[in-house]
């Protein structure tokens, strides 16, 4: 079943140097229960589709010029702002990067934790405290009772982190959308804040999100990738397909590019260049300028979404 | 052997400030050693807070050393007048991790790469340019890049100038401390092969110091593992990819996400917290607080490094 449906959605941001086109019609849904991951290099726009979710771009500068994003049924985009506050925190959840900027550094874990029950009131929770305790037990924080009256600065990096999907989990959301989570962590830390956010899943049933630059985290922890480039979303498919069978160019010099761990490598795949600035993207397809496989086509015309099959969707002319 | 460092230390003092009154020392590096052959590329690879950038800026001086010795090319570092020093720099140079930080954003790419030619005294203001000129197409950038401020560039660009400045001088040691770590993956790639065709070409010595295992699997012939300021294991880079013996490495080489789902079900040796202070290590073996194979004697007697075979060391005590 189909709990979130992203429809053509353009979003603009005026900047310095012009209008910056940084989300040029993209198209996907998560299902229920699933893992999606969205994967990409900075300025890809997967962040900013995550907070357009949560309509937390900021406007102006920011804004949502074309498209519906349908969640539960409903378009998120028609919503009031008092009608988004309770869904923000309840029904979707979102943890970011650096969990020392979205913690309050002068509230009590605990307390915040509280808060957010508080504020959208969860069934099966007898007392908010006890809620409080049980969030932060649930994500393996050693003593909870009493680490709930510690300050964000008492906990380290990984405990924080901990402690945000604690806070965002507490109202049993039925979508996590979890932003570049593990990236400030070190990797024994990543494991375990990955293994956490996969066990609470698979206990509440919720969709995520996960928003990663990290193809390794990508094969590791998701159902289904899409794979964006400049503001639009290049190739969507099946995890094992996708780094089995990758269509489209970019996701086979993405996936080539990577130095493993796990083989020696002889030679790196080099895509030349770099990321197109979005005030001024190339014309046709976004990817043209740095695509190996070129044609004249994809100077002029963008490509559209091609189904090959099985949930394997690709944009590039080459498939069309 | 180009480079032998021999029981390095460098301990740092904090406090005594405002807000913490009381001086603490914090053993950053305790006593390492290592070697790296002429032409060779030695992995540092650790958590963060692991000493491996301390170990780099120590032995340029950057930081001065705690004790320890450091011969390159049969000359002992340490114990150079600053004179002696200086001439010597030229041979052994730097790239640090973020090229915002370490390229000066008021002066053009010919001024800033030219710089260690002047302060060095090497040839004079017509052999500069020309000498710039050339080092710049090295690392694959333009001519008319040279007259260009830092800010023009994008951070894959950024890097190749500070390579390109590190070069000038012709030396023939370059500490690399997360020469890639702030790019993308396909910018990482390009990079990475800069560094590699630059090794060959100039038949250059390099330290790379890196988190990223993949990155080091490409780069070095040798690999160091360290963790809390300590080496527990040291080994050709085969050796150590195929047969770890310290379960630390162990643990980093199971539970680095690897970018093919097929590998998603593998045994991982989970760590379990974080890496403590280095301000209050624990005793003994300082991995004991969270190794997954502690015995009695490690938490009172600290392992030293053995030979297990030739071209492969670890300190622990599993292996005594």
């Amino acid at each position: 079943m189909t709990l979130l449906e992203i429809k053509n959605l353009h979003l603009q941001f005026q900047s310095d140097e012009g209008l910056a086109l940084v989300l040029d019609g993209i198209n996907f849904d998560i299902k229920k229960g699933e893992t999606l991951g969205l994967v990409g290099e900075s300025g890809c726009g997967k962040s900013v589709t995550g907070l357009s979710v949560l309509r937390l771009i900021p406007t102006p500068p920011g804004e949502i010029t074309e498209g519906e994003i349908i969640f539960e049924g409903e378009n998120l985009l028609e919503k009031s702002a008092k009608e988004m506050q309770n869904i923000r925190g309840g029904r979707i959840a979102m943890i970011f990067q650096d969990p020392m900027v979205s913690l309050n550094p002068v509230y009590t874990i605990g307390d915040q934790i509280a808060e957010a029950i508080d504020l959208h009131q969860p069934k099966g929770i007898t007392s908010t405290w006890d809620g409080v305790v049980e969030a932060l037990d649930s994500v393996q924080i050693a003593d909870p009772e009493s680490r709930a009256h510690n300050y964000p600065h008492q906990f380290s990096g990984g405990m924080r982190q901990r402690g945000m999907i604690a806070m965002m989990l507490s109202c049993r959301p039925s979508l996590l959308i979890a932003d570049e989570p593990t990236t400030a962590l070190d990797v024994t830390v990543q494991a375990q804040v990955l293994q956490v956010i996969a066990d609470l899943q698979k206990e509440l049933g919720m969709a995520v999100i996960l928003i990663t630059h990290n193809l390794g985290v990508v094969a590791e922890s998701c159902d289904r990738v899409a794979v964006m480039y400049a503001g639009t979303i290049a190739e969507i498919a099946d995890v094992e397909k996708l780094f089995e069978n990758p269509k489209h160019p970019y996701t086979r010099g993405l996936l080539g590019a990577i130095p493993r761990a796990d083989r020696d490598m002889n030679d790196l795949a080099i895509i030349e260049g770099s990321v197109p600035n979005h005030v001024n993207p190339p014309k046709g397809c976004r990817f043209h300028p740095r695509c190996k496989e070129a044609m004249d086509i994809c100077r002029i015309e963008k490509p559209t979404d091609v189904d090959l099959g099985e949930d394997h969707i690709v944009a590039c002319h080459l498939y069309g | 052997m180009l480079i032998k460092v021999k029981n390095l230390r460098k301990e740092f003092s904090v406090g005594g400030t405002l807000f913490q009154t009381e001086r603490e020392t914090v053993k950053a590096v305790d006593g390492i050693s290592f070697d790296i052959k002429s032409g060779a590329a030695l992995g540092l690879v650790g958590e963060s807070g692991s000493g491996k950038t301390t170990v780099a800026k120590t032995m340029l001086r950057l930081h001065e050393p705690t004790s320890g010795e450091f011969i390159f090319d049969e000359q002992s570092v340490f114990s150079l007048l600053p004179a002696e020093l200086r001439k010597l720099r030229r041979r052994m140079q730097i790239v640090h991790q973020n090229p915002n930080a370490s390229l000066h954003p008021r002066m053009t790419v010919m001024a800033q790469v030219s710089r260690p030619l002047k302060i060095q005294g090497i040839g004079d203001k017509s052999t500069h340019e020309k000498q710039v000129l050339d080092m710049l197409q090295r690392v694959g950038l333009n001519p008319e890049h040279a007259r260009r401020y830092p800010h023009e560039f994008s951070g894959g660009q950024k890097q190749r100038i500070s390579i390109a400045r590190a070069l000038i001088t012709n030396p023939e040691f370059v500490a690399l401390d997360e020469p890639t770590s702030a790019l993308d993956v396909s910018v990482q790639a390009q990079v990475l092969q800069l560094l590699r065709r630059l090794q060959s070409e100039l038949n250059l010595t390099y330290l790379f110091v890196s988190h990223d295992l993949g990155v080091i699997r490409y780069m070095c012939s040798e690999v160091a593992v360290m963790y809390l300021g300590n080496l527990v294991e040291y080994a050709t880079k085969p050796k150590l990819f195929a047969n770890p013996l310290h379960p630390y490495t162990q643990s980093l080489l199971s539970i680095v996400p690897i970018p093919d789902p097929k590998l998603r079900h593998r045994d991982r040796k989970m760590l379990k917290g974080e890496i403590p202070s280095p301000k209050n290590p624990p005793k003994g073996c300082r991995f004991h607080t969270r190794c997954p194979q502690v015995m009695e004697k490690c938490k009172s007697i600290e392992p030293k490094m053995k030979q297990i075979e030739e071209g492969h060391q670890v300190a622990c005590h599993l292996y005594e």
